[in-house]
């Protein structure tokens, strides 16, 4: 693994640091300033940078991310996208999508997202009373009916969408109520983060809520509400699980190589691994910046930079300890650093309460119904 | 009758769903909890994949022609996908 650079597969653009709302768990420190937005000569350099890399494949992930999208307009996304495709080389195929909160969806949006065909993933974390008790604006009012009405102006017009979740301790006994709010509302896919010790926020109820096995039985119990349901819908962290165990290697885990996924922040700077440590200073200080697109003649000038060298050499010693210590490592490839960093203020570290609740439990889930003696596999064209 | 119990367990390369299907009956949320710990996860994984090839037996990548896709960012957010191979 330590000799694997790319391909690229994801480029994560931070239109904005600003979000207009502020969620009790979330990690980005700058959310409340209105002030850092990328501009478009900076997505045209980071583009330039980007299609002239050896490391491309024929098809890309462009996600705007980090920092709500939707605080900037429209038009703002038409340009860049204008941009990006000018530049694109013949043959590669972008898909474009955004992690929204959803209170800011409208009309001029949905035109935009049908335009372009953008992949759109709205943060809501279950009913009302679940989804306000963190994700507030700041004068301390609940986000869940204008994050609402975004999902239901996206059905009225058809347009598909995910939703992602993020369960804290309070979600846990509510596994009924999530998969018949989510069913109601029918997206594309159901994603199930975790509230992660993580950069700015230094607490996760989650960790704390009984050893873990509050969070196995949550899930046990959400898979069987699901199963239930008449009609499938994907919980990403199951499917990606099963896919992980059926089909996966060790060196699939982009978190670990670099320029699988390449970050670029509101200002340009560049950082790789993952897309959470262009927010994060460790404890001794130090950044996960390894670059600008302003001062880098090639992308790959990066992986020169010290400080990527640094850190990458304290990743890739945690990722080898995982491979002697974890069972999980051949469906895991070496974890999250930015959560060993975060839980372990270290890099190279290895088992964090992130892996136990994404990564083990999921696994352990997926072994145990595959096992059983009246499950069997299926293929079908449609559902 | 009672209907079957399905999960998405994956997509193939050319869209197709790979579901994991589980009887009617006998499956409460204890039937879900994780056991099994006689067995190592390399072993467990290992009889995984030769049921998955069992039911799919012409290929060795589990589901005859179809090959799975693997999708393994450890992303918080999900990629994205062609929204042709998410509408199921």
């Amino acid at each position: 693994m330590r000799h694997l650079v790319g391909p690229i597969g994801l480029v994560v653009l931070q239109s904005t640091a600003f979000c207009n709302i502020d969620c009790r768990y979330c990690y980005l420190p700058n959310r409340s300033d209105r002030r850092q937005t990328m501009d478009l000569a900076t997505v045209g350099r980071a583009a330039q940078l980007i299609f002239a890399s050896p490391h491309l494949k024929d098809e890309l992930d462009v996600v705007w991310h980090a920092g709500e999208p939707l605080t900037v307009p429209p038009e703002y996304y038409s340009a860049a996208i204008e941009i990006i495709d000018e530049a694109k080389p013949d043959g590669l195929a972008i898909h474009y999508g955004f992690q929204t909160n959803g209170t800011l969806i409208d009309e001029a949006w949905i035109d935009l997202f049908e335009r372009h065909s953008i992949n759109i993933g709205v943060s809501l974390d279950g009913p009302r009373d679940l989804h306000d008790a963190n994700r507030k604006y700041r004068n301390g009012q609940g986000s869940f009916d204008r994050a609402m009405a975004g999902v239901e102006r996206l059905r009225a017009r058809g347009y598909p969408f995910h939703v992602i979740s993020v369960l804290t301790a309070q979600s846990l006994h509510r596994a009924r109520d999530l998969v018949e709010f989510y069913w109601r509302l029918g997206p594309t896919s159901i994603g199930l983060n975790v509230e992660e010790v993580e950069a700015q926020n230094r607490h996760s109820s989650l960790y704390d809520a009984d050893g873990g096995a509050a969070f196995d039985r949550f899930v046990a119990e959400l898979l069987s509400e699901a199963a239930a349901q008449d009609t499938p819908i994907e919980i990403r962290d199951f499917a990606r699980t099963m896919s992980w165990v059926v089909a996966g290697k060790p060196e699939d885990n982009d978190l670990v190589v670099p320029l699988r996924i390449v970050n670029v922040a509101w200002n340009g700077d560049l950082s790789t691994f993952c897309p959470e440590l262009l927010a994060l200073t460790g404890a001794d200080g130090r950044r996960f910046v390894f670059g600008n697109v302003r001062d880098c003649r090639a992308l790959t000038d990066i992986l020169e930079d010290e400080r990527f060298v640094s850190a990458a050499a304290e990743i890739w010693r945690g990722v080898a300890r995982c491979e002697q210590q974890c069972q999980y490592f051949r469906v895991c490839g070496g974890g999250a650093p930015v959560n060993k960093l975060s839980e372990t203020g270290r890099l190279d570290s290895t088992e964090t309460n992130f892996c136990r609740l994404t990564k083990k439990t999921w696994v352990d889930a997926c072994l145990q119904l595959a096992s059983t003696a009246d499950s069997r596999f299926e293929l079908t064209r449609s559902m | 009758m009672t209907q079957n119990r399905r999960l998405v367990a994956g997509f193939t390369a050319s869209g197709a769903v790979l579901c994991l299907t589980l009887s009617a009956d006998g499956h409460g949320a204890d039937q879900y909890i994780a056991r099994g710990l006689e067995q190592s996860v390399p072993s467990r994984i290992e009889s995984l994949r030769e049921k998955l090839n069992a039911g799919f037996p012409q290929s060795g990548s589990g589901a005859g022609e179809e090959q799975i896709q693997n999708i393994v960012q450890f992303f918080n957010f999900s990629n994205c996908k062609p929204t042709s191979a998410k509408k199921c």
